[in-house]
């Protein structure tokens, strides 16, 4: 269950937010600003949904620091729970908050019952629960627990654990055993927790506790995530302004800086958000102060909660304006390198430090800067924290316009010491944009990074910079507008850009707006006349619009500046192919190939063509390479299996369906051009017996397939379905003009014994016997004299198809080329 | 039984540490089997290292018991007394009679006779007559079934902890001799009643401590030791297999993904789990490679999040004695060091290893270390009888941390 963000405040009355008491704010306000985790709550409820439905039963403990968003996500996922039809009934919910604590295990029964009786009175009458305290002691902790059980009946408990580890601490061993006996005696329980951090009560081998819940960190929001959750509160608050200013890049790249200065702590974000207006200094400066106020608390019950030896380090690292290797903080603190490096290790663990790497050296800082706050907070401190958010936000430039528009002193102060440092060390914004842009791509976040060196972009104004973001919107986000709008504002920067012209052209090319590629292609090639990237694309671009000569003189171009050009050389044999000058392309694909002898999309080409040209042997060779390079791409080995049907091997084209079989272990968006197989055969089997077989025996490869568990991913048409269509298809590869009435009719009766009893089979056959009729109907037509005909041949045989309904009709007059396939 | 083929099992969600479904505990039907065979005969004691899933395997015989059998499953690590024993094991027996029977039963009778009472509050039960609690109730149950048709097996599950709680408590050596002897008699009054009695904790341990204590007998001589292994290499293959598609995860080569997790943690279920599930959680990319250097990250990190370094530092409280503790990490050494990892070495006989650490120990005490370091699940025998890690896991870990 996915919910929309959007949530209209009642009329004239914000909403309100408990930052510090998520439970007791709206779910619907919760699931408004709901962030970045969606498909953890998502996994989550289906594993408490399988606790819920089946014997299995699940133990998951959330963790993270203070503020990260452990009670939001349980405060959501109870009212995920409540809500869902499908395990509402089943199960019973008690909500343990880390208010109260539990000194032993009966205490801790003792508040399981009392949340359940506050929820479900009736299943669980509260004087039930007095009538036990009155037993006598040994007594009561059995007679609640059973009750407790029995109670429940079919119902499966879902006890919600705030702060485990605390909870584990004060009841000890003794409790922590009692409680495992609990669990496992009943299994009756799914136990969905929250902690801190994992404490020894969690991965001690000799407690009880040792491996029992699925651990999961929850990670610190991200750059985006911040972007986000502002956005969804700015909205929230009815701040249409503010959420379009968030939109911008500029305001992008803020919130950036703001995520560089705090962190990823969630609850950050919950306090700044009330705070942040785009419009001036003043305004920016006051809500800074009163959020290091705010959070001054929050910041130094994070570090007191630490063991000294991690304080000291945290404290240090609060003093250096730096990053600092293990060395230079042992160090500082006397102390010895390794246990340091250690210490630091598991600060980073925990999202107290981040590290980077330069070379074999690592290097941390904090993760989240404004923590320094909590040590020192004396003007100066503040001071110091306040330049250096001035100058991760502002544009250095601009810093004397704010300042003639500034009006309180003390923001002046803190501009003019802006203005002094930024005389003295390089913009931060930069190294942020740089850092995240290292950071993005040492994570594989491929496509984060046109968002980042677009708002690198707008700080920098660089027409480098914007060249770049273009290039990621256009090659990895495939957000082909978007890189216009990039590659236009580094045109208005440098206008006689020509890699801009060129990646415009690419963009354009994209939307297959063909004509206006060619134009900025041609404006590359004015400024840069031997520029052999954009000849080769915009003789694609040609060549899209079948402009195949002028094309082929593009490619020339390119390969006259560029002789080892692969890419051109491949493209010009496409171009030779349509021109049916078939040599003069084989010659084409062998020399990219010679160029780059794993170029694959080369070694198909030239192995389609062979096949066009029945020259089968040669294509089998250009599949088989191409296998070589890439073993686990499923098209060779179909082309493969479609290349030995022609040349009648029929043995080894079925090897070969078995191989596929080995090694597809994931749901390929397609399955081969079964149509063509199909022809073949039924072209190249004169006896039904053999026809019938083989028809089968792919059949049954289909069938195997469908069988598998596709892991994951939206799944493309299952292989059954696939080959019903393709089956369909496979009525415009047959030609008709060769074969007799009686053989068309084999045909159908072949196809249907072999798939009729395959329910998924009917229409699929259906089609093919309507389309076989029509193409029987067809060749009579041609026979008879066109002077009695009242229309086309074609037209006229389309009778055949009326007794099927119209979206069937439809489809089967596209099969059959009568109207094109729609794209 | 024949092994399954990579991807022959349903899907599967991961479940780390989790109570599985029954249907979800995978490669345990021949030890299943062999375990309900043996019950024909005797009891049995299951003796294995922690999460290799044995608590798994009792409920899966729990909820499948073979023909004739009622398995009765009782977790005991929070009990602390014998009589607190008794009481877990007579609610329970309660729990399995009808209301029929539990009105005219001797227990009730028995209670009545030994409950001392005082205004209606109940005391407990007086001290001596635990043990004959127990027989009541072991009676009223089988007595219940009817004649020749049922037998009942006891899964006593985390019984070592109990032990541990007992021997704390006065007169604990005693008590804890007294409760074993009974556990053993049991058989031998009710020919129909069987035993399970697992933990992870070697009761071997509290068998030494009892010796040391001067109680020679071994108690629990009557009934068969066995202990759990890991999945096979072709079970383990299949149950990532079936996870990986359960959690819907993308691997390029799911097969070899697959293999990758299973054999990167040994086989073992729960850390088969345990790694697709963080995968998951961790939005892990990669492929085999990317896997194993995953695991290999566990085996390094600072935080030592499969607590691995417990095996270095239980030596200390498993041997007592500083000579022991001594021999026993030159063996450990020695067996990991050898070879490099990708190839484990040979397995070393006891002549080789004496050689190897160049002790003057005499070969009655090595042997007996080895013996030790076998029953606690460090070491293994092949069948020649030479000694390597009984979990390539380990060795690893040891040898990157020795």
């Amino acid at each position: 269950m996915s919910k929309a963000s959007h949530y209209p405040p009642p009329a004239g009355q914000p909403p309100f937010f408990w930052v510090f008491s998520p439970f007791q704010t709206d779910p619907e306000l919760l699931e408004a600003i709901f962030t970045g985790r969606e498909n953890l709550l998502q996994d989550v409820i289906s594993k408490v949904t399988q606790s819920a439905l089946t014997a299995a039963k699940h133990y998951i403990l959330l963790h993270g620091p203070r503020g990260i968003g452990k009670t939001n996500f349980l405060a959501l996922l109870n009212h995920r729970l409540r809500q869902n039809e499908d395990v509402r009934d089943k199960i019973r919910i008690a909500i343990l908050n880390e208010d109260e604590i539990s000194a032993s295990f009966a205490q801790f029964l003792m508040r399981i019952y009392r949340a359940l009786a506050v929820d479900y009175p009736a299943e669980f009458p509260a004087d039930r629960l007095e009538q036990i305290l009155d037993m006598p002691l040994d007594q009561v902790t059995p007679t609640l627990a059973r009750d407790l059980i029995d109670r429940l009946g079919s119902h499966c408990l879902i006890l919600f654990i705030e702060n485990l580890d605390a909870v584990f601490k004060t009841f000890g061993r003794e409790g922590q055993h009692a409680f495992r006996s609990f669990l496992t005696n009943h299994q009756k329980t799914a136990v969905v927790a929250t902690s801190q951090q994992i404490s020894d009560e969690f991965n001690d081998r000799e407690g009880p506790f040792y491996g029992f819940f699925r651990q999961v960190a929850l990670k610190p929001f991200s750059a985006d995530d911040a972007h986000e959750i502002l956005k969804k509160l700015a909205r929230l608050r009815g701040q249409d302004d503010l959420v379009a200013y968030l939109q911008s890049p500029e305001g992008r790249g803020r919130v950036r800086a703001i995520h560089h200065l705090a962190g990823g702590n969630q609850r950050v974000y919950m306090v700044l958000s009330s705070l942040v207006t785009p419009e001036s200094l003043d305004h920016l400066v006051a809500p800074f102060q009163k959020l290091a106020d705010e959070l001054t608390p929050y910041y130094q019950e994070r570090i007191w909660s630490l063991p000294t030896i991690q304080r000291t380090i945290i404290q240090e690292f609060c003093r250096s304006p730096q990053a600092l290797s293990p060395s230079a903080m042992a160090r500082r603190l006397v102390a010895d390198e390794k246990t340091i490096g250690k210490q630091m290790n598991l600060l980073e663990e925990r999202h107290y430090l981040a590290k980077t790497t330069r070379g074999r050296e690592s290097f941390y800082e904090l993760t989240e800067p404004l923590m320094r706050i909590s040590f020192e907070v004396k003007e100066r401190k503040l001071l110091e924290i306040l330049v250096a958010f001035l100058r991760c936000w502002y544009d250095p430039a601009s810093y004397e316009e704010h300042r003639n528009r500034v009006i309180t002193d003390s923001a002046r102060a803190y501009i003019d010491a802006a203005i002094a440092h930024a005389a003295n060390s390089p913009d931060p914004r930069l190294k942020i944009f740089d850092d995240e842009i290292e950071k993005a791509r040492s994570e594989n976040r491929e496509h984060a990074l046109a968002k980042i060196w677009e708002e690198k972009a707008d700080a920098t104004k660089k027409a480098d910079d914007f060249l770049q973001a273009g290039y990621y919107f256009n090659t990895i986000n495939k957000d082909f507008l978007q890189a216009i709008v990039c590659y236009d504002q580094a045109l208005d920067i440098k206008p006689d850009y020509a890699d801009a012209w060129n990646n415009k052209g690419n963009s354009l090319a994209n939307l297959k707006r063909y004509e206006e590629a060619i134009a900025c292609y041609d404006r590359a090639l004015d400024i840069k006349p031997d520029y052999a990237y954009a000849w080769n694309n915009k003789g694609s671009s040609l060549a899209n619009l079948k402009r195949y000569e002028e094309a082929i003189a593009c490619y020339d171009r390119a390969l006259d500046i560029k002789p080892d050009y692969a890419d051109a050389w491949n493209n010009k044999g496409i171009s030779l192919a349509n021109l049916k000058r078939y040599e003069e392309a084989v010659a084409c694909y062998d020399r990219a190939l010679e160029i780059d002898p794993e170029f694959v999309d080369a070694l198909y080409n030239k192995g389609i063509l062979m096949k066009f040209l029945k020259r089968y042997e040669e294509a089998l060779d250009c599949y088989d390479r191409a296998i070589e390079i890439d073993r686990n791409n499923p098209y060779p080995w179909y082309n493969k299996v479609e290349s030995y049907f022609a040349i009648e091997h029929w043995h080894e084209a079925f090897e070969q369906l078995k191989e596929i079989r080995r090694i597809i272990t994931w749901n390929p968006v397609n399955f081969g051009d079964v149509a063509s197989m199909l022809a073949i055969i039924f072209e190249k089997s004169a006896d039904q017996e053999l026809l019938r077989q083989r028809i089968q025996m792919l059949f049954d490869h289909y069938e195997q397939l469908d069988k598998k568990n596709w892991p994951g991913g939206k799944p493309a048409p299952s292989p059954v379905d696939w080959f019903g269509e393709e089956l369909v298809k496979s009525l415009a590869k047959l030609d008709p003009g060769r074969f007799t009435r009686r053989v068309l009719e084999s045909y159908v009766a072949v196809a249907e014994s072999v798939l009729g009893p395959h329910p998924r089979m009917e229409l699929p056959l259906r089609l093919f016997r309507y389309g076989v009729q029509y193409l029987i109907r067809l060749e009579e037509l041609k026979a008879t004299d066109p002077r009695k005909l009242k229309e086309t041949p074609e037209k006229q045989a389309e009778s055949v198809l009326v007794e099927l309904v119209r979206p069937e009709r439809e489809i089967l007059r596209q099969a059959l080329g009568l109207v094109p396939m729609p794209t | 039984m024949p092994e399954p083929l990579i991807d022959s099992l349903q899907f599967m969600v991961s479940n780390p540490g989790g109570d599985l479904d029954p249907k979800d505990v995978v490669g345990r039907d021949l030890f299943i089997e062999q375990l309900w065979e043996r019950l024909e005969k005797q009891s049995v004691l299951l003796n294995a290292e922690r999460r290799i899933g044995k608590t798994q395997v009792i409920k899966k015989m729990r909820s499948m018991p073979a023909a004739g059998w009622k398995p009765i499953y009782q977790n005991l690590e929070s009990v602390k007394t014998p009589a607190e024993f008794a009481e877990l094991v007579y609610d329970e027996v309660q729990q399995h009679l009808g209301t029929k029977n539990r009105a005219i039963n001797w227990v009730q009778r028995f209670l009545e006779e030994n409950t001392a009472k005082y205004k209606d509050v109940e005391l407990g039960l007086k001290e001596r007559s635990w043990q004959e609690l127990i027989n009541a109730a072991m009676g009223d149950l089988l007595a219940a079934r009817q004649e020749g048709k049922g037998r009942v097996v006891f899964f006593w599950d985390e019984l070592p902890f109990m032990l541990q709680n007992i021997m704390r408590g006065e007169q604990g050596i005693e008590q804890t001799n007294t409760l074993l002897s009974f556990i053993r008699s049991l058989s031998d009054k009710f020919p129909d009643l069987r035993v399970v009695l697992t933990g992870s904790i070697g009761i071997h341990h509290i068998i030494a401590q009892l010796r040391k204590a001067r109680i020679p007998a071994d108690p629990l001589n009557k009934f068969y030791p066995t202990t759990l292994d890991p999945l096979s290499p072709a079970w383990g293959d299949a149950l990532a297999h079936a996870l990986i598609r359960g959690e819907k995860l993308k691997f390029p080569e799911i097969n070899a993904a697959a293999r990758a997790i299973s054999e990167s943690v040994d086989h073992f279920p729960f850390y088969i789990h345990n790694v697709i599930a963080r995968w998951k959680d961790e939005q892990r990319n990669g492929g085999a490679p990317e896997i194993r250097a995953f695991v290999q990250e566990q085996l390094v990190a600072a935080n030592d999040p499969w607590s691995l370094k417990h095996f270095r530092d239980r030596i200390y409280t498993y041997y007592p004695d500083a000579h022991e503790q001594q021999l026993a990490h030159k063996i450990l050494n020695t067996l990991a060091l050898e070879g490099d990892d990708d190839d484990p070495p040979q397995a070393q006989s006891v002549e080789e290893i004496q050689n190897r650490i160049a002790t003057d120990t005499d070969r009655q005490k090595l042997l007996a270390i080895l013996e030790k370091l076998e029953n606690d699940h460090y070491l293994k025998r092949s069948p020649t009888g030479a000694y390597h890690f009984r979990f390539p896991l380990i060795r690893r870990w040891w040898r990157l941390h020795s």
